[in-house]
């Protein structure tokens, strides 16, 4: 019954022709090459994805190559890698027997670019009808700032969620990750997966304008609503939580390897903190005229917090996450990626892959799709070398001729 | 060809059993055309009494715009899991349904009689999604979790602010969030699956796992496997600046010049007369700049001062320079783009004398299936009768008895 034992490839069948470069955008792409979708990753003969380019780099040694960085690898498993100069009309005829081939096209770029090579929706659905076009520039593609350019810590800030953050009276703060990198991505396979569905259904294909502005504007939780209804702008929240406490991170005992050490905890209820004050037996925190009741703990929250710090800060944060946890009340460790890696007991095994690159040099530690589908995680490959898939593409996939492909490289379409 | 209104996914039925982790999910379900009914407890279920409130309408569970928000365009069913007349109720709606989406801890529902392998047998072609903490499966999958903590475990909290400050909660939830985006995508693959192999699936989404996908870039896993290193708080100095900047008029802007536009950057600053000098040969090197961060910064700094924010945007982006806004809440309201693309959706609220409110509204357009006008979030069992009578056929005495015995 289940796909996951006969197929773990459920959008087998499927090509899709991929403009996409940088962050946001291959990590769309990889939603659908990891399932199984031969995802062919267009790149210009004169200008890789600089992605290849920047991040974090494997030892020294390895550095000649142009494919070695740790981010890229992660955002671009399972896809294949041609070339083609697009700024020629040889080349524009190349990619044309592509995508007339293909039941997606995606790309990020801002601005006319795809009209420019007259490969905007209106020219591609020519060749090919049922065709599901899907771009993502931070702004739309319509309205007076489509030409706007930023990236994703850009993104963060204009969307909204900079200035939601941090400590009260401290300046606005950034998130760490460039998170809208990340969320704007699903934004865009969960649209094109719907557009699927109704082609699948009609056999209409069509164009989906998608801007990562909005997507991450739409990830601010009611606080665009209380706006609108109530004309409220928040103060920055710290760690609280608007209707209960504890809520937040609590300092712990130094550790070897890392001495900035944070539980995270969250009591929700009366119950539960009785469970956490009988557990702790802490002097201070079981004082009930102060804290028994949730009405009391959040008019007392910054005695509430100090006296909880205080506790804590004794404690290793790992185990005291797990005796916490025992008793049912929320609480984690506020993991640094080696906790993530070496520590924690299910990630290294169930959420991260090492994959290998084609000359068995570069070991990728690389995040797994995070999500179990009749209980088997996406097969994944490693990312493509720079033009990797080039003579198999031309010649299988688009019928190039031996020869003709020799003259496509010798007039530089192709490297 | 004749545009729809319906959205790509019209004729889906989606029950959301959903709590506060997922109920983005069927947020973007219902948004992309799906009839998603959230099933609640009789009286309501917990996240309407969340707040913001409507002012005036505190602790009215109609008024929580935490759950207006979540649950606009979707339909309210109540129903009682815990009586085996509303579990016999249930599994009826299963068989008319296309996906059931829930949130409770790992064996919850199969204690209940009504987990997945029993609904399977209902409808072979179910599509059964879950968002929890840490999985179905796994060492940690009994231990409970929120945002807070999903955040904290995934590694995402540990990079958020400085290192002079606790890790700053992300705000508003995102764990959530990317819980409910993958769940998102990862039902459609499995509806996709379906479509063509005509079996059904159970997607299982752990918060942790999702909001560890933020991580990709900043905590790169290969900075440790590779070099041990731990990349902490105030992290974005290994590949940029800090980002921020005070303008003249007290407000942010938000600048990244990349390496590419690292001469026009500085010969602006040489024409403004910005203090510090980085105008010889040693800063065209990408390695010295990363070696000498304060400078750069400090020359960020001195020309945002200079400008007003939106002056300093536009002569910015003028110049192909990455520089935008901090954008705060009222900001954003009045934002010039978001208002030209109709990124905010009027819904009249008849319940509260036909007060309008703009909910953000979807990410994307579709050029052929326009989604349907936004509906306002249900009242608590308002579309009992529509389940009750019309798709499930109970008759009228039936129907009345069951709510009279709180199994609806």
């Amino acid at each position: 019954m289940s796909i996951g034992l006969n197929n773990p490839k459920p959008l087998e069948g499927l090509r899709v022709c991929d403009f996409f470069w940088l962050i946001a955008g291959p990590a769309c792409s990889r939603v659908f090459a990891d399932w199984g979708a031969e995802v062919i990753k267009v790149e210009s003969s004169n200008r890789l994805d600089e992605i290849r380019q920047t991040g974090s780099w494997p030892p020294d040694s390895m550095r000649s190559a142009d494919s070695h960085n740790g981010v890229f690898n992660d955002c671009n498993t399972s896809k294949k890698a041609i070339q083609v100069d697009l700024n020629t009309e040889k080349g524009i005829e190349v990619i044309k027997r592509l995508i007339a081939k293909s039941d997606i096209v995606t790309n990020n770029f801002t601005g006319e670019r795809m009209d420019r090579w007259g490969l905007g929706y209106e020219d591609l659905k020519k060749i090919n009808p049922e065709l599901i076009m899907l771009t993502m520039p931070v702004m739309g593609t319509t309205g007076p700032q489509r030409n706007f350019g930023a990236i994703g810590n850009n993104v963060i800030a204009l969307g909204g969620i900079n200035y939601a953050m941090g400590f009260p009276g401290t300046p606005p703060t950034g998130m760490g990750p460039l998170y809208s990198d990340f969320a704007a991505p699903y934004f865009a396979a969960s649209a094109i997966l719907a557009a699927l569905y109704h082609r699948d259904k009609t056999g209409e294909g069509q164009f989906i304008d998608l801007a990562q502005f909005q997507a991450t504007a739409s990830l601010l939780g009611p606080a665009l609503l209380d706006y609108s209804a109530n004309k409220t702008v928040p103060e920055r929240p710290g760690n609280t939580h608007p209707d209960f406490a504890p809520h937040g991170v609590y300092p712990c005992a130094p550790a070897t390897h890392n001495s900035d050490r944070w539980l995270a905890l969250s009591i929700e209820n009366d119950l539960a903190w009785q469970r956490f004050t009988e557990l702790i037996a802490d002097p201070v925190l079981s004082d009930k005229s102060k804290f028994a009741t949730n009405d009391l703990r959040k008019t007392h929250e910054t005695l509430l917090n100090d006296a909880i710090a205080n506790y804590t800060s004794n404690h290793e944060v790992w185990a005291l996450a797990g005796k916490l946890q025992d008793e049912g009340i929320t609480a984690g460790v506020t993991q640094d990626l080696s906790d993530v890696l070496d520590r924690d007991p299910g990630m290294r095994v169930q959420h991260f892959e090492n994959l290998t690159d084609l000359a068995g040099r570069v070991t990728y530690t690389t995040h797994r799709q995070p999500v179990r589908i009749n209980e088997q995680t996406a097969p994944m490959g490693r990312a493509p070398l720079f033009g990797e898939h080039n003579y198999e593409v031309y010649t299988n996939l688009l019928g190039y001729s031996d020869i003709e492909y020799a003259q496509l490289v010798a007039a530089g379409i192709v490297n | 060809m004749p545009q729809n209104n319906s959205g790509p996914l019209a004729d889906l039925r989606i029950l959301d059993l959903a709590g506060e982790s997922g109920l983005f999910c069927g947020r973007m379900l219902a948004e992309l055309g799906a009839e998603v009914i959230k099933l609640e407890p009789p009286g309501g279920d917990a996240f309407r009494s969340r707040g913001p409130w409507l002012a005036g309408e505190e602790n009215n569970p109609e008024a929580s715009l935490y759950h207006l928000h979540y649950n606009v365009n979707k339909k309210s069913v109540t129903i009682n899991l815990l009586k085996p007349e509303g579990q016999i109720l249930f599994k009826q709606m299963v068989a008319s349904s296309d996906v059931v989406l829930e949130t409770m801890t790992p064996g919850e529902m199969d204690s209940l009689g009504i987990g997945f392998e029993s609904l399977q047998e209902i409808n072979p072609e179910l599509i059964y999604t879950t968002i929890t903490p840490f999985g179905q499966n796994g060492p940690l999958s009994q231990w409970s979790g929120n945002a807070l903590t999903g955040a904290a475990m995934s590694g995402l909290l540990y990079l958020n602010g400085d290192m002079s400050e606790p890790p700053n909660q992300p705000a508003a939830e995102q764990a959530y969030h990317m819980a409910s985006l993958v769940a998102t995508w990862s039902t459609l693959i499995a509806i996709r699956a379906r479509s063509t192999k005509c079996v059904g699936s159970r997607v299982d989404i752990s918060v942790q796992e999702a909001a560890a996908m933020a991580t990709v870039q900043t905590a790169n896993a290969n900075f440790y496997t590779w070099h041990g290193e731990l990349p902490m708080r105030g992290g974005m100095r290994h590949f940029g600046s800090r980002h921020l900047y005070l303008c003249r008029d007290e407000k942010w802007a938000s600048i990244s010049i990349r390496p590419v536009r690292w001469h026009d950057f500085v010969q602006w600053l040489n024409e403004e007369k910005i203090e510090p000098d980085l105008t010889s040969e040693q800063w065209s090197d990408p390695f010295y700049r990363r070696d000498h961060q304060d400078e750069i910064e400090e020359a960020h700094a001195n020309l945002s001062k200079k400008f007003n924010r939106d002056e300093l945007v536009r002569v910015g982006q003028s110049r192909r320079m990455l520089i935008v806004p901090v954008n705060k809440i009222d900001d954003l309201s009045q934002h010039t783009q978001l208002r030209e693309r109709d990124f905010f959706k009027e819904v009249t609220y008849d319940n509260f004398a036909d007060l309008k409110l703009e909910h953000p509204g979807p990410a994307y357009q579709f050029s052929l299936t326009k989604p349907p006008a936004y509906t306002r979030a249900p009242l608590i069992g308002e579309h009992n009768h529509y389940m009750y009578s019309e798709v499930l056929n109970i008759a009228t005495d039936r129907y009345d008895r069951l709510a009279i015995e709180n199994i609806i």
